[in-house]
Protein backbone atom coordinates (compact mmCIF):
# COMPACT_ATOMS: atom_id res chain seq x y z
CA UNK A 1 0.00 0.00 0.00
CA UNK A 2 2.99 2.59 0.72
CA UNK A 3 4.94 1.28 -2.52
CA UNK A 4 1.52 2.11 -4.19
CA UNK A 5 1.25 5.74 -2.97
CA UNK A 6 4.41 6.20 -3.70
CA UNK A 7 4.40 5.70 -7.05
CA UNK A 8 1.29 7.47 -7.27
CA UNK A 9 2.87 10.53 -5.78
CA UNK A 10 5.70 10.04 -8.14
CA UNK A 11 3.56 9.72 -11.02
CA UNK A 12 1.80 13.16 -9.84
CA UNK A 13 5.29 14.99 -9.25
CA UNK A 14 6.03 13.58 -13.19
CA UNK A 15 3.05 14.90 -14.90
CA UNK A 16 3.84 18.81 -13.33
CA UNK A 17 7.20 18.61 -15.51
CA UNK A 18 4.61 19.80 -18.71
CA UNK A 19 5.59 23.64 -17.60
CA UNK A 20 9.20 23.08 -17.87
CA UNK A 21 10.10 26.41 -20.04
CA UNK A 22 10.63 26.33 -23.74
CA UNK A 23 13.58 27.14 -26.10
CA UNK A 24 14.39 30.98 -26.92
CA UNK A 25 14.84 31.50 -30.89
CA UNK A 26 18.66 32.21 -31.42
CA UNK A 27 18.63 36.35 -32.57
CA UNK A 28 20.00 35.24 -35.75
CA UNK A 29 16.94 32.82 -36.96
CA UNK A 30 15.02 34.86 -38.83
CA UNK A 31 17.87 36.49 -40.42
CA UNK A 32 18.79 32.15 -40.72
CA UNK A 33 14.89 32.19 -42.51
CA UNK A 34 15.59 35.04 -44.92
CA UNK A 35 19.17 33.74 -46.16
CA UNK A 36 17.55 30.21 -46.66
CA UNK A 37 14.87 31.63 -48.70
CA UNK A 38 16.80 33.83 -51.19
CA UNK A 39 19.55 30.43 -51.13
CA UNK A 40 16.14 28.86 -52.83
CA UNK A 41 15.00 31.22 -54.81
CA UNK A 42 17.98 32.84 -56.68
CA UNK A 43 17.60 31.32 -60.03
CA UNK A 44 20.39 28.61 -61.10
CA UNK A 45 21.80 29.62 -64.64
CA UNK A 46 24.21 27.31 -65.58
CA UNK A 47 22.45 24.41 -64.26
CA UNK A 48 18.65 25.86 -65.66
CA UNK A 49 20.18 26.32 -69.68
CA UNK A 50 21.50 22.85 -69.79
CA UNK A 51 18.09 21.42 -68.84
CA UNK A 52 16.47 23.24 -71.24
CA UNK A 53 19.07 22.08 -73.89
CA UNK A 54 19.25 18.73 -72.47
CA UNK A 55 16.86 17.16 -75.42
CA UNK A 56 18.74 18.54 -78.42
CA UNK A 57 21.58 17.31 -76.78
CA UNK A 58 20.61 14.10 -76.94
CA UNK A 59 19.40 14.38 -80.45
CA UNK A 60 22.31 15.42 -81.58
CA UNK A 61 24.19 12.43 -79.87
CA UNK A 62 21.97 10.16 -81.17
CA UNK A 63 22.48 11.94 -84.78
CA UNK A 64 26.31 11.58 -84.05
CA UNK A 65 26.66 8.06 -83.60
CA UNK A 66 24.12 7.06 -86.18
CA UNK A 67 26.44 8.59 -89.10
CA UNK A 68 29.43 7.65 -87.24
CA UNK A 69 28.41 3.98 -87.49
CA UNK A 70 27.18 4.44 -91.41
CA UNK A 71 30.16 5.80 -92.16
CA UNK A 72 32.22 3.04 -90.60
CA UNK A 73 29.94 -0.36 -92.13
CA UNK A 74 30.57 1.81 -95.49
CA UNK A 75 34.16 1.75 -95.08
CA UNK A 76 34.59 -1.44 -93.43
CA UNK A 77 32.65 -3.39 -96.90
CA UNK A 78 34.72 -0.83 -99.55
CA UNK A 79 37.90 -2.07 -97.18
CA UNK A 80 37.25 -6.37 -97.28
CA UNK A 81 36.11 -5.93 -101.14
CA UNK A 82 39.71 -4.30 -101.44
CA UNK A 83 41.60 -6.63 -99.43
CA UNK A 84 39.59 -9.64 -101.14
CA UNK A 85 41.18 -8.39 -104.21
CA UNK A 86 44.57 -7.89 -103.26
CA UNK A 87 44.88 -10.89 -101.62
CA UNK A 88 43.76 -12.77 -105.05
CA UNK A 89 46.40 -10.64 -107.05
CA UNK A 90 49.09 -11.95 -104.44
CA UNK A 91 47.75 -15.82 -104.41
CA UNK A 92 47.71 -15.82 -108.51
CA UNK A 93 51.50 -13.81 -108.54
CA UNK A 94 53.08 -16.80 -106.08
CA UNK A 95 50.77 -19.58 -107.24
CA UNK A 96 49.49 -19.70 -103.97
CA UNK A 97 47.03 -22.26 -103.24
CA UNK A 98 44.48 -20.88 -101.21
CA UNK A 99 42.65 -23.19 -98.40
CA UNK A 100 40.87 -20.55 -96.69
CA UNK A 101 38.89 -17.39 -96.99
CA UNK A 102 40.80 -15.01 -97.79
CA UNK A 103 39.30 -12.83 -95.43
CA UNK A 104 40.06 -14.70 -93.23
CA UNK A 105 43.34 -12.89 -90.67
CA UNK A 106 44.90 -16.59 -90.43
CA UNK A 107 45.97 -17.75 -93.73
CA UNK A 108 47.26 -21.41 -94.00
CA UNK A 109 48.64 -21.58 -97.45
CA UNK A 110 50.35 -25.05 -98.86
CA UNK B 1 0.17 45.79 -38.29
CA UNK B 2 -2.88 42.79 -38.35
CA UNK B 3 -2.88 39.09 -39.34
CA UNK B 4 -4.23 40.34 -42.93
CA UNK B 5 -2.22 43.11 -43.34
CA UNK B 6 0.78 41.03 -42.73
CA UNK B 7 -0.29 38.52 -45.06
CA UNK B 8 -0.92 40.88 -47.74
CA UNK B 9 2.43 42.42 -47.27
CA UNK B 10 4.62 39.46 -47.50
CA UNK B 11 2.36 38.38 -50.53
CA UNK B 12 3.44 41.53 -52.35
CA UNK B 13 6.81 41.32 -51.15
CA UNK B 14 6.61 44.59 -48.82
CA UNK B 15 10.67 44.48 -47.04
CA UNK B 16 10.89 43.80 -43.91
CA UNK B 17 7.29 42.19 -43.68
CA UNK B 18 8.63 38.17 -44.06
CA UNK B 19 10.90 38.73 -41.13
CA UNK B 20 8.41 40.56 -39.18
CA UNK B 21 6.02 37.20 -39.64
CA UNK B 22 9.03 35.02 -38.87
CA UNK B 23 10.03 36.70 -36.01
CA UNK B 24 6.01 36.92 -34.78
CA UNK B 25 5.81 33.18 -34.77
CA UNK B 26 9.23 32.04 -34.36
CA UNK B 27 8.92 31.12 -30.58
CA UNK B 28 5.84 29.23 -31.03
CA UNK B 29 7.05 27.13 -33.60
CA UNK B 30 10.30 26.34 -32.39
CA UNK B 31 8.82 25.22 -29.15
CA UNK B 32 6.10 23.30 -31.01
CA UNK B 33 9.03 21.53 -33.14
CA UNK B 34 11.12 20.94 -30.18
CA UNK B 35 8.36 19.16 -28.07
CA UNK B 36 7.94 16.57 -30.80
CA UNK B 37 11.54 16.19 -31.94
CA UNK B 38 13.40 16.99 -28.49
CA UNK B 39 16.56 17.95 -30.20
CA UNK B 40 17.50 21.80 -30.13
CA UNK B 41 19.22 21.34 -33.78
CA UNK B 42 16.32 19.17 -35.30
CA UNK B 43 14.02 21.77 -33.94
CA UNK B 44 15.73 25.15 -35.65
CA UNK B 45 15.98 23.35 -38.86
CA UNK B 46 12.43 21.84 -38.92
CA UNK B 47 11.04 25.07 -38.22
CA UNK B 48 13.55 26.98 -40.63
CA UNK B 49 11.52 24.83 -42.73
CA UNK B 50 7.93 25.43 -41.95
CA UNK B 51 8.72 29.03 -42.48
CA UNK B 52 10.03 28.42 -45.91
CA UNK B 53 6.75 26.54 -46.85
CA UNK B 54 4.71 29.63 -44.99
CA UNK B 55 6.77 31.88 -47.84
CA UNK B 56 6.67 29.28 -50.51
CA UNK B 57 2.96 28.89 -50.04
CA UNK B 58 1.29 32.19 -48.84
CA UNK B 59 -0.31 32.62 -51.80
CA UNK B 60 -2.45 29.41 -51.71
CA UNK B 61 -3.54 30.35 -48.18
CA UNK B 62 -7.55 30.94 -48.07
CA UNK B 63 -7.76 32.21 -44.69
CA UNK B 64 -10.51 29.79 -43.32
CA UNK B 65 -8.22 29.65 -40.68
CA UNK B 66 -6.41 31.82 -39.01
CA UNK B 67 -2.47 32.39 -39.88
CA UNK B 68 -1.08 31.14 -36.70
CA UNK B 69 -3.30 27.70 -36.95
CA UNK B 70 -1.97 27.43 -40.54
CA UNK B 71 1.80 27.75 -39.53
CA UNK B 72 1.71 26.07 -36.24
CA UNK B 73 -0.48 23.08 -38.40
CA UNK B 74 2.82 23.11 -40.68
CA UNK B 75 5.21 22.70 -38.09
CA UNK B 76 3.49 19.63 -36.23
CA UNK B 77 3.35 18.15 -40.12
CA UNK B 78 6.91 18.49 -40.32
CA UNK B 79 7.83 17.08 -36.75
CA UNK B 80 5.93 14.29 -37.34
CA UNK B 81 7.41 13.71 -40.46
CA UNK B 82 10.78 13.98 -39.55
CA UNK B 83 10.28 11.52 -36.72
CA UNK B 84 9.03 9.19 -39.20
CA UNK B 85 12.06 9.41 -41.37
CA UNK B 86 14.19 9.69 -38.48
CA UNK B 87 12.39 5.92 -37.36
CA UNK B 88 12.92 4.73 -40.94
CA UNK B 89 16.63 5.38 -41.08
CA UNK B 90 17.07 3.98 -37.62
CA UNK B 91 15.07 0.81 -38.89
CA UNK B 92 17.92 0.55 -41.06
CA UNK B 93 20.79 1.36 -39.57
CA UNK B 94 20.41 0.24 -35.60
CA UNK B 95 24.30 1.99 -35.02
CA UNK B 96 22.75 5.37 -35.94
CA UNK B 97 20.00 5.16 -33.18
CA UNK B 98 22.64 5.11 -30.34
CA UNK B 99 23.88 8.82 -31.55
CA UNK B 100 20.39 9.65 -31.75
CA UNK B 101 20.17 8.65 -28.38
CA UNK B 102 22.57 11.17 -27.31
CA UNK B 103 21.31 13.78 -29.18
CA UNK B 104 17.59 13.58 -28.32
CA UNK B 105 18.46 14.12 -24.74
CA UNK B 106 19.39 17.83 -25.28
CA UNK B 107 18.25 19.31 -22.31
CA UNK B 108 16.72 22.90 -22.04
CA UNK B 109 17.88 25.39 -20.15
CA UNK B 110 17.56 25.12 -16.51
CA UNK B 111 15.06 27.04 -14.57
CA UNK B 112 16.22 29.26 -12.11
CA UNK B 113 16.21 26.64 -8.93
CA UNK B 114 18.79 27.29 -6.60
CA UNK B 115 18.85 23.89 -5.40
CA UNK B 116 21.09 21.31 -7.90
CA UNK B 117 19.54 18.02 -6.80
CA UNK B 118 16.18 19.86 -7.24
CA UNK B 119 16.94 21.02 -10.56
CA UNK B 120 18.82 17.23 -11.61
CA UNK B 121 15.35 15.61 -10.44
CA UNK B 122 13.24 18.03 -12.28
CA UNK B 123 15.65 17.23 -15.42
CA UNK B 124 15.02 13.59 -15.13
CA UNK B 125 11.06 13.95 -15.07
CA UNK B 126 11.31 16.17 -17.56
CA UNK B 127 13.02 13.68 -19.94
CA UNK B 128 10.85 10.68 -18.26
CA UNK B 129 8.12 12.43 -19.23
CA UNK B 130 8.89 12.83 -22.81
CA UNK B 131 10.01 9.77 -23.75
CA UNK B 132 6.56 8.94 -22.51
CA UNK B 133 4.59 11.26 -24.13
CA UNK B 134 7.00 9.79 -26.86
CA UNK B 135 4.88 6.42 -26.82
CA UNK B 136 1.65 7.77 -27.42
CA UNK B 137 -0.03 7.34 -30.40
CA UNK B 138 0.37 10.12 -33.09
CA UNK B 139 -2.57 11.74 -32.72
CA UNK B 140 -2.53 11.86 -28.76
CA UNK B 141 0.76 13.25 -28.64
CA UNK B 142 0.12 16.19 -30.98
CA UNK B 143 -2.80 16.54 -28.30
CA UNK B 144 -0.85 16.57 -25.00
CA UNK B 145 2.13 18.47 -26.93
CA UNK B 146 0.23 21.11 -28.01
CA UNK B 147 -2.21 21.76 -25.06
CA UNK B 148 -0.12 20.60 -21.97
CA UNK B 149 3.78 21.82 -23.25
CA UNK B 150 2.52 24.77 -25.84
CA UNK B 151 -0.43 25.82 -23.70
CA UNK B 152 -2.87 26.18 -26.85
CA UNK B 153 -6.59 26.16 -25.83
CA UNK B 154 -8.55 23.19 -26.70
CA UNK B 155 -10.21 25.27 -29.25
CA UNK B 156 -6.90 26.37 -31.13
CA UNK B 157 -5.59 22.52 -31.21
CA UNK B 158 -8.71 21.56 -32.11
CA UNK B 159 -8.37 23.92 -35.23
CA UNK B 160 -4.82 23.08 -35.60
CA UNK B 161 -5.71 19.07 -35.55
CA UNK B 162 -8.54 20.08 -37.97
CA UNK B 163 -11.14 18.19 -35.48
CA UNK B 164 -13.51 19.24 -33.06
CA UNK B 165 -13.01 20.21 -28.91
CA UNK B 166 -14.83 17.42 -28.11
CA UNK B 167 -12.37 15.10 -29.88
CA UNK B 168 -9.31 16.64 -28.55
CA UNK B 169 -10.76 16.59 -25.05
CA UNK B 170 -11.30 12.76 -25.38
CA UNK B 171 -7.81 12.47 -27.13
CA UNK B 172 -6.56 14.26 -24.08
CA UNK B 173 -8.21 12.14 -21.48
CA UNK B 174 -7.19 8.85 -23.37
CA UNK B 175 -3.34 10.16 -23.47
CA UNK B 176 -3.74 11.20 -19.61
CA UNK B 177 -4.92 6.92 -18.64
CA UNK B 178 -2.07 5.88 -21.13
CA UNK B 179 0.48 8.51 -19.45
CA UNK B 180 -0.52 7.12 -15.70
CA UNK B 181 -0.17 3.42 -17.21
CA UNK B 182 3.17 4.22 -18.78
CA UNK B 183 4.20 6.17 -15.60
CA UNK B 184 3.29 3.59 -13.32
CA UNK B 185 5.13 0.39 -15.39
CA UNK B 186 8.41 3.10 -14.95
CA UNK B 187 8.15 3.67 -11.56
CA UNK B 188 7.59 -0.04 -10.65
CA UNK B 189 10.50 -0.78 -12.67
CA UNK B 190 13.01 1.98 -12.01
CA UNK B 191 12.06 3.24 -8.56
CA UNK B 192 11.29 6.90 -7.65
CA UNK B 193 13.20 9.58 -9.48
CA UNK B 194 13.46 11.08 -5.45
CA UNK B 195 15.00 8.54 -4.00
CA UNK B 196 17.72 7.80 -6.67
CA UNK B 197 19.39 11.37 -6.27
CA UNK B 198 20.27 10.30 -2.73
CA UNK B 199 21.52 6.88 -3.59
CA UNK B 200 24.79 8.56 -5.01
Amino acid sequence: MKRKNHIESEIVKTLKCFDEPGLKPSPFFAARVTAGIQEKTRPEAPVLSFRRWQPAVLVLAVVVNLVTATLYWTHRQRESAYRRQSLTRLFSEYGIQESVDPLDDIIISS
Amino acid sequence: MNNDALIEAVINKKPGAFRKLVEQYQEKVINTCYRFLRNVQDAEDTAQEVFMEVHRSIENFRRESELSTWIYRIAVTRSLDLIRKQKRKKRWAPLLSLDAFNHSTDALPDPESEDPHQNLERRERSEILARAVAGLPANQRIAVTLTQYQGFSYAETAKIMDTTQAAVESLLHRAKQNLRKKLTRYFQRFGPVSGRQNID
